[in-house]
């Protein structure tokens, strides 16, 4: 009896001590468990995404800081995917595209109360080449301050993107007193509208108000930010009253939040398009009228009804219609199986043997449909296309494996259509997206985008597209590549992904963005 | 038992030179390239341009030959280091020790409950075999055991968090974070402990030396409670202590879902980033966990039942 009740104390002490150590963890501010209302102030926001930090250095990880706004850049995105200025007001480049001078916003203070001048800039960016790969691909040749407000940065040859390079959070002017002696990041001091305060790794981070911002000063005094890995959880929050905008939530628990008073789901397109690639090189998709085949035969919206929950806009291009850079003059592919079965026969394919199915040269009509799970929408997108091409009789074998395994299979050549979802505009100007998804040099060896397809007189426009920094002039050209591509369709776009932002009524001003370059949270305020 | 304590910290060695080497060749032979997979979750795109990826490349020492990295990794390691996360920039033992305290709690929370709840029922149940509490103990075992992990965490947050509003949704801080996420692993453990202990129970009561004891005049209670219950915990614990283990590596569902900043996603987070040498500590580290749950487990059959002897074997 003695050792049993030894047993007993045993478990309790194990018990009382897995207690104890948990109440010794770190303390939580929001300690406050459910529903605990939002005291008039000071006012706390608490929002949560997926979304997580993996190092504090904005410098290595930098597209955080910028959605909080603890962080600016040079320059800045809007709501068309367009580079707009943030701390520098204007730029200019000369001829041969290789010397940019940028003017720096006057009386911008960092969080320090140092004054951001050329000179922190140029240590800011400077720290930035060195922590960073993103900047791998600009040809840096060198950062110069003349005076206070001006900085010049020399390329070794034109590179037309570099406004677009400089929005991005890995850019971020931050004060030399953000790091350490050996450059390691001590705490982000940055010049944006919110002051970071702490970081718990994979929990929150949270930042103050910037009394002082040189800009549209934030209404709410302090924002929690928590990370929350899965949707329903972060839907659990939002109906608990902990938090205030749940973001990127899919479609079948948004649907939940419509049409009720005190929600508002926020909708927007993102620079996400999920497209097949053809494998142009290979009977049958050789030819584009076996492509455009496929097109027609595709009932796009039936796809938005039947697996998005209605929530999608069909797909004519591969930016989505909000964007500056988007071809508006095309339209999506109409569903019209005639014409489907029409262009089919134009390339040879016939139903000769009355199965439903077309042949050619006494082959049926049969390709590898290949995609991945990761992405749980696009498996069952997948078997919705082939019932759809099945009617229009063309025969797909939908074969579902791991991205990076498919990655493989198409870089084989193994495949005949792989659908993905596919982000084209991390970096906010279409040079990159062009490049690899339509230029030569990019089809022959990339898995994604019209791969292994040329046009000469698209490889013409977006060389030249490269070496002109006048905006409207560049929309001109990639307008012509997009119109080319619908045409020839080597690949075939579906629909954009849309982000669902939830938001409760305790709060208003909140709006976001195409490509969550900023959460603009100063416009938040609380009702 | 100095020699058994010896013997078995010694095992370890080719047990983690056996794991080590096995998670290398299934991240190697893992479609993709590493270095192209790391830079999408470092830079939050999906193309990394070509410089950058053999930047990342060098980085990561894709360039050298598999068997030459693996030697360059096991080398760093006999010298205590346990290598770096290409992800964060922070050391692997930086990453795992913030990890493991979290799901320490909740392993340790959870098997607590489990023993607490889970062996009295199978005690009862074998008692009364047949009766009203064995046969909602059945009950509760098949339901329990089938219920997923996920299902079960949002009925009780709908209930308590939702509904009563007296626990948070989810985070880390005080013991009130703890109690959901650690239930639901609990429950699949109770359902399964609870019916070891009744099979085992049940067996030990048809053993001779019980009958000895009944026909000594000894009272049921005195029975059940002195002789019985004791070696009847012996498969128990075996079978707890794996769980244990497993815990470690197991319970990312529940952190992902609970949001708390665990082992187990630490885990997964550096398989889809291919953060091979966070991947090896972690890998590492469950290893160890193993192997001294497994000791202790040796160590209280001891206590249990003098009549192992480990020195004689």
């Amino acid at each position: 009896m003695k050792r049993y009740t030894c047993i007993l104390t045993l478990l309790l002490i194990i018990a009382v001590l897995a207690l104890g150590c948990t109440g010794t963890q770190t303390s939580v501010q929001s300690g406050a468990p459910a529903g605990a209302a939002v005291s008039a102030k000071p006012t706390t926001l608490t929002i949560s995404a997926q979304w997580e930090p993996k190092t504090i250095d904005p410098h290595e990880y930098g597209y955080l800081s910028h959605r909080l706004g603890y962080t600016e850049s040079l320059t800045g995105v809007d709501a068309e995917l367009k580079v707009t200025p943030s701390l520098a007001t204007s730029w200019t480049v000369s001829p041969d595209g290789k010397t940019w001078t940028f003017t720096l916003r006057k009386g911008v203070l960092f969080h320090d109360g140092t004054p951001f001048t050329a000179d922190a800039m140029k240590k800011s960016l400077e720290r930035s080449l060195k922590k960073s790969k993103v900047f791998a691909e600009v040809p840096f040749a060198g950062i110069e301050a003349p005076d206070s407000q001006t900085l010049v940065i020399r390329l070794n040859k034109s590179f037309i993107p570099l406004p677009a390079y400089l929005s991005k959070g890995e850019a971020a002017a931050l004060s030399s007193s953000s790091w350490d002696v050996n450059g390691t990041i001590v705490k982000p001091v940055g010049t944006g509208p919110f002051v970071f305060e702490s970081w718990k790794p994979k929990e929150e981070v949270v930042t103050v108000k910037n009394a002082n911002y040189w800009g549209q000063k934030a209404s709410v005094d302090k924002v929690v930010y928590r990370i929350v890995p899965e949707a329903l959880t972060r839907s659990m929050l939002m109906k608990s009253g902990e938090i205030q905008v749940a973001m990127i939530m899919p479609p079948e628990i948004a649907v939940g939040y419509m049409n009720q008073s005190m929600y508002t789901v926020e909708q927007q397109s993102i620079p996400r398009v999920r497209m097949i690639s053809f494998n142009n090189k290979k009977t049958p998709f050789n030819d584009a009228r076996v492509r455009k085949a496929v097109s027609y035969a595709i009932d796009r919206n039936a796809i938005i009804t039947s697996v998005l929950e209605g929530i999608g806009t069909p797909g004519a291009g591969v930016f989505p219609p909000g964007s500056y850079w988007a071809n508006s003059s095309i339209q999506p592919y109409p569903y019209d199986p005639d014409t489907a079965r029409r262009l089919l026969a134009e390339a040879g394919w016939k139903d000769t043997n009355g199965d439903g199915i077309v042949e050619k040269d006494g082959k049926p009509f049969k390709v590898k449909f290949i995609t991945y799970p990761t992405r749980a929408e696009l498996p069952p997108t997948a078997e919705v296309i082939q019932q759809q091409m099945k009617k229009a009789g063309m025969d797909a074998e939908v074969v579902v494996m791991e991205n990076s395994a498919c990655d493989e299979l198409v870089k084989k050549g193994q495949f005949d259509m792989y659908l993905v979802g596919r982000g084209v505009l991390f970096t906010p100007d279409p040079d990159e997206i062009m490049m690899t998804d339509y230029h030569s040099s990019g089809t022959a060896v990339n898995a994604y985008g019209a791969v292994a397809w040329n046009n000469n007189r698209v490889d013409t426009l977006i060389g030249n597209a490269r070496t002109i920094d006048d905006p409207a002039a560049r929309k001109a050209m990639y307008d012509e590549v997009q119109s080319i591509v619908y045409d020839e369709s080597p690949v075939l776009y579906l629909n954009y992904y849309v982000n669902l932002d939830i938001s409760n009524d305790k709060i208003k001003g909140y709006d976001s963005h195409p490509n969550e370059y900023s959460y603009h949270l100063e416009n938040v305020r609380f009702v | 038992m100095n020699a058994l304590v010896v013997n078995r910290v010694l095992q370890i060695i080719p047990v983690l030179i056996g794991i080590s080497v096995i998670t290398f060749i299934l991240i190697a032979l893992a479609p993709g390239d590493p270095a192209e997979i790391s830079l999408r979750a470092i830079l939050d795109t999906d193309n990394p341009s070509p410089q950058a990826i053999s930047l990342m490349r060098a980085e990561m020492g894709l360039d050298q030959p598999y068997h030459i990295r693996y030697f360059i990794w096991l080398s760093r390691v006999l010298q205590g280091d346990l290598g770096y996360s290409y992800i964060s920039h922070k050391s692997t033992i930086h990453e795992i020790l913030y990890a493991l305290p979290t799901t320490f709690y909740l392993a340790t929370l959870a098997m607590a409950i489990s023993i607490i709840v889970g062996i009295p029922l199978g005690i009862a149940a074998a008692v009364r075999q047949n009766g009203l509490i064995d046969h909602v103990c059945r009950l509760f075992s098949v339901v329990g055991n089938a219920t997923p992990e996920f299902f079960l965490a949002i009925l009780l947050l709908l209930f308590f968090s939702i509904q009563l509003k007296i626990l948070p949704v989810a985070g880390s801080g005080g013991i009130q974070y703890f109690i959901l996420p650690s239930l639901v692993l609990a429950v699949g453990l109770i359902a399964i402990t609870s019916r070891l202990m009744r099979t085992s129970m049940l067996d030990v009561l048809e053993q001779n030396y019980i009958l000895t004891a009944r026909s000594k005049g000894l009272d049921r209670g005195t029975i059940i409670t002195r002789h019985a219950i004791k070696n009847a915990l012996l498969p128990v614990l075996t079978y707890m202590g794996t769980q244990f283990g497993w815990l470690f590596g197991g319970a990312v569902v529940v952190e992902s879902i609970f949001a708390l900043p665990g082992i187990g996603r630490l885990t997964v987070d550096a398989v889809n980033t291919r953060d091979i040498m966070v991947l090896q500590g972690c890998m590492i580290t469950f290893a160890i966990i193993f192997v001294v749950v497994n000791l202790a487990v040796d160590m209280s059959y001891i206590w249990l039942n003098p009549a192992i002897r480990y020195d004689e074997v």
